[in-house]
C-alpha cells in the first residue's frame, strides 16, 4: 500500500477503487441504447443538484438534460482513470455539470433575464411533519445555506444530497481532498451559527 | 486551514457515520454538540428530489433517439386495448392489430368532423346553427 518515493519520503499508494458503474458504462460503450440504465440510475441526483444550484425546476430540468446528452455523446471519451485514481463514472458526470452549471451562469450574466426565485420555493422540502418548530428549523438552515459562499454550499450539497466522499467532492470541484474537508466544516460551522440566532 | 484539518477530518469521519446511519455509542464528543446538532439539521432538510414523470420520461426518449442516431417520434404507437375485435382489414398478416397514433389521432377527428359539417351543409343548405340564433 505503500511505496517509497526518492529513496526518503513514504507516500501511500492509493488503490484504484472498483466503480460500481464499470460494467454498465462498459455496456454503454459497446451499445449506446444500454446508457438509459445510468441515466435512471443518477437522473434524480444529477436533477437534485441541478435543483439546489438553479433553484428553479425548469432550469433544473435544462442542466439535467445537457448533462446527459454531454455525457451520452462524449462516453467513448471516458476514461474511469482519466482523472486520477479515484475517476468513477458519477464523479465525471458531476463534472460535467459542474461545467454546465458554470456555462449556463456566464450566459445569464452576459444576458440577464428574470430573476431566480428570491427562496427555495419550489426546491423547499416538502415537510409533512406537523411541528412548526422543526420545520422553522429546517427554513432557518436553508436560509444559511443559501448565503453560503458557492463552494461551500456546494460542498456541503455533494455531501449531504449526493452522499459523496471528500475525496470525489475534490474531483468534482477540482480541490484537494483536505481542502474539501475545510469548506464542509467551515459550512457547518456558518450554518450552526446562524441557527444559533 | 492547516489548524482546520484535524477538526475537519473529525467533521467528516461524523458525516460518515451520520449519513451512513450508524453512529459509534462510544464516539468522542468531537465535533461539538452544536456542530452534531447542525449536521442532523442538515440531515433533515438537505433532501434529494427526483425530477417530475413526465420530464423524466421525455428526456429518456431524447436520449433513445440520441443512441439509436433516430430523430424522435412525433407520436408513438399504442396498442389499442380492450375494444371489439378489430374487422379482418385492420388485422395485420401476423395477427397484430392496428396501432392508434396518439398526437395525430386529434388532428385526425378534428378533419373528420370538418368534413362531416360541409357534407351535411352541403345536403342541407342549413346554416350553422349560431348563425341562425344571430340572424
Amino acid at each position: 500500500m505503500f511505496r517509497r518515493v526518492k529513496g526518503e519520503v513514504l507516500e501511500r499508494e492509493r488503490p484504484i477503487p472498483y466503480d460500481a458503474d464499470r460494467s454498465a458504462v462498459e455496456a454503454a460503450r459497446r451499445d449506446p441504447r444500454a446508457f438509459e440504465a445510468l441515466y435512471r440510475k443518477y437522473v434524480a441526483q444529477v436533477y437534485s443538484f441541478a435543483l439546489y444550484e438553479t433553484r428553479d425546476q425548469h432550469a433544473a430540468e435544462d442542466l439535467t438534460e445537457q448533462v446527459f446528452l454531454h455525457a451520452l455523446r462524449g462516453l467513448p471519451r471516458f476514461r474511469e482513470a482519466g482523472d486520477g485514481p479515484d475517476s468513477t463514472f458519477r464523479v465525471w458526470l458531476f463534472q460535467i455539470a459542474r461545467n454546465a452549471l458554470a456555462n449556463d451562469r456566464r450566459w445569464a450574466r452576459r444576458h440577464p433575464q428574470a430573476e431566480l426565485d428570491d427562496a427555495f420555493a419550489v426546491a423547499a422540502p416538502s415537510d409533512p411533519a406537523e411541528e412548526i418548530a422543526a420545520r422553522d428549523l429546517a427554513a432557518r438552515a436553508w436560509s444559511a445555506i443559501d448565503d453560503l459562499p458557492d463552494d461551500r454550499r456546494r460542498a456541503l450539497i455533494l455531501r449531504y444530497v449526493e452522499e459523496m466522499s471528500a475525496s470525489e467532492i475534490g474531483q468534482v470541484l477540482g480541490r484537494s481532498e483536505g481542502a474539501v474537508r475545510v469548506l464542509v466544516h467551515r459550512a457547518l460551522r456558518s450554518v450552526a451559527e446562524r441557527l444559533k440566532d | 486551514m492547516e489548524e482546520l484539518e484535524p477538526l475537519a477530518i473529525q467533521t467528516d469521519i461524523y458525516l460518515d457515520w451520520l449519513l451512513g446511519g450508524t453512529i459509534p455509542r462510544d464516539a468522542r464528543d468531537e465535533p461539538t454538540a452544536e456542530l452534531r446538532r447542525t449536521a442532523e439539521v442538515l440531515q433533515r432538510s438537505l433532501v434529494r428530489f427526483h425530477p417530475s414523470f413526465r420530464f423524466e420520461e421525455r428526456l429518456a426518449d431524447r436520449l433513445r433517439a440520441e443512441a439509436t442516431g433516430q430523430p424522435r417520434q412525433l407520436g408513438s404507437v399504442i396498442p389499442f386495448q380492450g375494444a371489439a375485435p378489430p374487422a379482418s382489414s385492420d388485422v395485420h398478416a401476423d395477427g397484430r392489430g392496428r396501432g392508434l397514433i396518439v398526437g395525430g389521432a386529434i388532428a385526425s377527428g378534428v378533419s373528420i368532423a370538418g368534413a362531416l359539417f360541409v357534407w351535411r351543409r352541403s345536403r342541407t343548405g342549413a346554416a350553422p346553427a349560431g348563425t341562425e340564433q344571430a340572424l
